[in-house]
């Protein structure tokens, strides 16, 4: 945490409110984004207990799975959710422009869960449904492995930094948002909106109590809270097998509505809680560059559902070795690219770098703009050498490559040299890049003295890595006697009770 | 370790067992790769410019990655000067000038491309340049600092060579990426994990060396960073007692505290210098200028090293000095702090965190300890290799500077990371390594 981000959470902690921490919203807020909140059952990894879902906060539609043990209303569940999810991708893939290889989808889908737990649970439910069989034994409806095949790939998408169509509220709130609480704290939708927007008549100390009772704010999930389990819910699926090992119809519709109305109680606040959060986050300026961003969701998006059609794969259970090494170099220029575009954007978070010593701005002290070298192909180029003075403690070596929200697009530049003098510092560096054509620069493309600059390292366009075919893995990363892990294993390991066989 | 010392009582010959080992393993052509452990200054660069040799004497035409641009200078100039028969090539990317020490040298060629170095036995670069060569494959690659190269750089360098010697010191960083994700932990092929474990992984009936001893660390620090950093593979010093020796030029006046700590070390190779208990922010004022105060102090008064390469004594220079921290906001502060020390040696000091101070050797080391003055013991803070490499770095003497506390800080937080399966445990465990250091330095304690 930097100087400033930590002056920021102290600052909400003295005055008992939240602090914003970035003049923009960095994330793009779909103008119909499809609310999901997942309630998972306690004891049984990725039995799904329940959801919330719909675009708007006045249509939420509430599935509940009434014995979450039995698969067969297991996946029905997953029936009727992917359903209401694959309207609401499908309607996205309407508009498309553009021709052959750049035609694509004008507009991509958006699910917004409460909390980072939220993703856990739809991830765990794409990879319950995404190899399920729609024939032979044990057959799920259509919609099922679609719909986890989708799920993975929002879920696998959600991995990389600055992508836009699955996100926690809570993530997003916390990033514009400073607290006076832990960043754990941070991740309970109740006590974080307790801080930023307490409700009408209690202040944030009192939000704060609420949002910590289970009884007056229930947990977001996807666990559910441990006494509500006890208390109510247990008793309750209780008395629905009961209705159901006695074959009664009548009761079985009145524990249903039971369980029904319980779960409601549990999950009703918190679907209206996120809407809310949406609106307050409406009213954060949307970052410029986020429009850029969401041109490759776009293109995800696009190329993600050519795939499905065309009948791919589903992913698989775990990355290979390529893979996982592409996988890898994606996700870290991605998050590279997503810090610096905030920093170019915002100027409170390129003033939090500025703190760390990763950005500098300053005033011009000199500047020797008709400066020219000669290219190693034996052009003349012109290469100005600007010097910054600076306040800020510059931490950044000769060579680093430079951006400059404060220049022109295209502005590109090169530190030539980093001097203490006393306590400021004084950065040379040389303008490498947006000056035109031409041998003298263009109008206003370099820095003058007395104007004040900032620059910020350039993650740049790096080559993609180059690793071998995926179907040749090379010796150090595939044991020769190995031939096909998953085959190895019989089919029927993972076997289990599929229900209540009756 | 006493029995370790016992066992082998000429550590040349150990080393050259080791060594002559490794080679026949090599040449036997039973193996894919051969992989060589070295604790901190065991030779490895010999060892390096020695299988290159023999590789180029078997008709090979070998080629070594390394992780830095540093390290690979350091390689050419080395492999240069053993072998002036040998030209070598250093592969390099655009916009490299030579240091002028490689420039000096006549059997050395730099190339932008493999064409440019077609008349080379040896090609040398680092990984990252290696990743961007198509189509030529060596028969062997030397992989300098193994440990440190990360297994998805492996994977882009690994077809440009048939078997591979690894060669690294597993006690130091591991490598690491910023993206947090939980996706491949407990893969074999894990791309984060270091190219070393993960192709052992992959391959069995690897042989795995190690060199038994450090040339560079002083019989009081070799038995201590072994137990610590090194539980399983023990290894011993290469010098005796006797060997190296600091000694002041000038009496002592004023700053008895500074005088006392920097005694203690010239006598037993270590002392703790411990500061006052209170939780402080990392970049705590007192403490980073308490080290800056110990190198100026150590400038100031003079001292002469004797040691088996100077046996007459030889002045320490500030470049014999490194002050080494966990933060790059600290190395920053205590580069300030030395100039306020006024002393006219003091730019000369290297200032560095562990994970730039890695592979490199100097005199005397002032460490700032990572734990010191902090209120919770973080991952980062307790990785094993960041204390070894501060604490490995240095030929003579060894000095801490710390509040007081870090025992009880250690006793308040165990290890609580989460335990998954198919990740094999991690030795030395950090919070364990640190626990043996500390007990150490309990005893060459000088309160401030």
């Amino acid at each position: 945490m930097s100087t400033l981000s930590a002056l920021a959470y102290v600052q909400a902690m003295e005055s008992m409110q939240a602090v914003p921490l970035t003049e923009f919203r960095h994330r793009r807020l779909s103008a119909r984004p499809l609310v999901i909140i997942p309630l998972a059952m306690a004891g049984e990894a990725g039995a799904p207990l329940a959801a919330m879902v719909g675009s708007a906060k006045r249509n939420g539609t509430l599935l509940v799975v009434a014995q979450p043990r039995n698969r067969d209303q297991r996946f029905a569940f997953a029936a009727d959710l992917g359903q209401v999810v694959m309207d609401y991708i499908d309607s996205f893939r309407q508009d498309r422009r553009g021709e052959g290889e750049r035609s694509r989808y004008t507009d991509a889908p958006q699910i917004l869960v409460p909390n980072p737990g939220g993703i856990k649970a739809l991830a765990d439910l794409g990879r319950m449904c995404r190899f399920r069989s729609t024939s032979g034994p044990y057959a799920v409806p259509d919609a099922v492995p679609k719909f986890g095949m989708w799920l993975t790939f929002l879920v696998e998408r959600a991995e990389q930094a600055g992508t836009s169509m699955l996100l926690p509220v809570t993530g997003m709130l916390a990033e514009h948002w400073a607290t006076g609480q832990s960043t754990i704290e941070d991740q309970n939708l109740a006590s974080l909106m307790a801080w930023i927007a307490p409700p009408p008549g209690l202040n944030v100390e009192q939000a704060m109590a609420e949002a910590e009772n289970p009884d007056v704010c229930p947990p977001a999930g996807p666990s559910t809270s441990p006494e509500f389990d006890n208390r109510d819910l247990a008793p309750a699926i209780r008395r629905f097998d009961a209705a159901r090992t006695l074959d009664d119809p009548h009761a079985l519709a009145a524990t249903e509505r039971e369980l029904r109305e319980l779960i409601a109680g549990q999950i009703q606040p918190t679907w209206r809680m996120v809407w809310e959060a949406i609106s307050l986050l409406r009213s954060v300026p949307e970052a410029p560059r986020t429009a850029k961003r969401f041109e490759r969701d776009c293109k995800a998006f696009t190329d993600y559902s050519d795939y499905r059609d065309s009948g791919g794969l589903p992913q698989r259970k775990r990355d290979a070795a390529i893979g996982a090494a592409r996988r890898l170099g994606w996700l870290e220029h991605a998050l590279a690219e997503f810090e610096s575009d905030m920093a170019f954007d915002d100027r409170s978070v390129l003033a939090d770098r500025r703190s760390a010593g990763e950005a500098f701005a300053g005033m011009v002290v000199e500047a020797e703009p008709s400066r020219t070298v000669t290219t190693a192909k034996d052009r003349r180029v012109p290469r100005p050498l600007v010097t910054v003075r600076t306040d800020d403690p510059v931490r950044l070596a000769a060579d680093t490559r430079l951006i400059s929200p404060s220049m022109p697009a295209g502005h590109k530049a090169m530190i030539v040299s980093v001097v203490r003098d006393g306590d400021t510092t004084r950065v040379t560096v040389e303008v490498t890049g947006g000056m035109g054509r031409g041998r003298i620069p263009k109008q206003g493309t370099v820095p003058e003295p007395g104007q004040r600059v900032a620059y910020l390292p350039d993650p740049g366009w790096r080559p993609a890595p180059q690793f071998p075919a995926s179907d040749a893995t090379p010796w150090t990363h595939s044991a020769a006697d190995e031939g096909d892990t998953d085959s190895a294993v019989l089919d029927d390991a993972a076997a289990e009770e599929w229900g209540n066989e009756d | 370790m006493r029995t370790d010392t016992g066992t082998t009582p000429d550590p040349a010959a150990a080393a050259a067992a080791a060594t002559e080992a490794v080679l026949a393993d090599m040449a036997s052509g039973r193996h894919r790769a051969v992989v060589v452990d070295s604790p901190p200054g065991a030779g490895k660069s010999t060892l390096v410019a020695r299988a290159a040799h023999e590789l180029t004497a078997g008709g090979e035409r070998p080629i070594i990655v390394a992780q830095t641009n540093n390290q690979v200078d350091d390689l050419v100039v080395r492999l240069a000067r053993d072998h002036p028969g040998i030209v070598v090539g250093r592969l390099s990317a655009t916009g490299y000038s030579p240091p002028p020490v490689l420039d000096a040298l006549t059997n050395t060629t730099v190339g932008r491309t493999l064409a440019d170095l077609a008349g080379c036995r040896i090609v040398v670069a680092t990984a990252a340049k290696w990743a961007t060569v198509r189509d030529a494959t060596f028969g062997w690659a030397i992989l300098d600092e193994a440990y440190q190269m990360r297994s998805d750089m492996l994977l882009q360098i690994v077809e440009r060579f048939d078997r591979g010697l690894f060669v690294g010191d597993p006690g130091q960083l591991d490598p690491f990426t910023i993206v947090g994700t939980e996706r491949w932990i407990g893969l074999p092929h894990d791309p984060t994990q270091n190219g070393v474990s993960v192709m052992l992984a992959h391959n069995q009936n690897i042989p795995v060396h190690r060199l038994p001893v450090s040339w560079r660390l002083p019989s009081s620090a070799a038995p201590t960073i072994s137990r610590a950093f090194y539980p399983f593979t023990h290894f011993s010093a290469g010098t005796d007692d006797d060997a190296r020796a600091l000694e002041f030029r000038t009496a002592g006046f004023g700053r008895t505290d500074l005088d006392e700590t920097l005694a203690q070390a010239f006598t037993t190779g270590w002392a703790l210098h411990e500061l006052r208990r209170r939780h402080v922010p990392r970049t705590d004022t007192e403490t980073l200028q308490t080290a800056a105060d110990l190198a100026g102090r150590l400038l100031h008064r003079g001292a002469v090293a004797t040691c088996e390469r100077h046996q007459g004594g030889r002045p320490l220079e500030p470049g014999d000095i490194a002050i080494g921290v966990a933060h790059r906001d600290q190395a920053d502060l205590v580069r300030a702090a030395l100039a306020r020390t006024g002393n006219p040696g003091a730019p000369g000091v290297t200032v560095d965190t562990a994970n730039r101070l890695q592979g490199r050797e100097f005199e005397v080391v002032i460490v700032v300890h990572p734990l010191s003055g902090r209120r919770d013991a973080t991952a980062f803070h307790l990785e094993a290799g960041r204390l070894c490499v501060l604490a490995s770095r240095h030929r003579q003497a060894c000095i801490v500077v710390a509040r007081e506390g870090i025992a009880d800080l250690l006793d308040s937080h165990p290890s609580t990371d989460p335990v998954h399966l198919s990740v094999r445990a991690k030795f030395p465990d950090g919070w364990e390594a640190n626990q043996i250091m500390l007990d150490k330095l309990a005893q060459h304690r000088v309160a401030a």
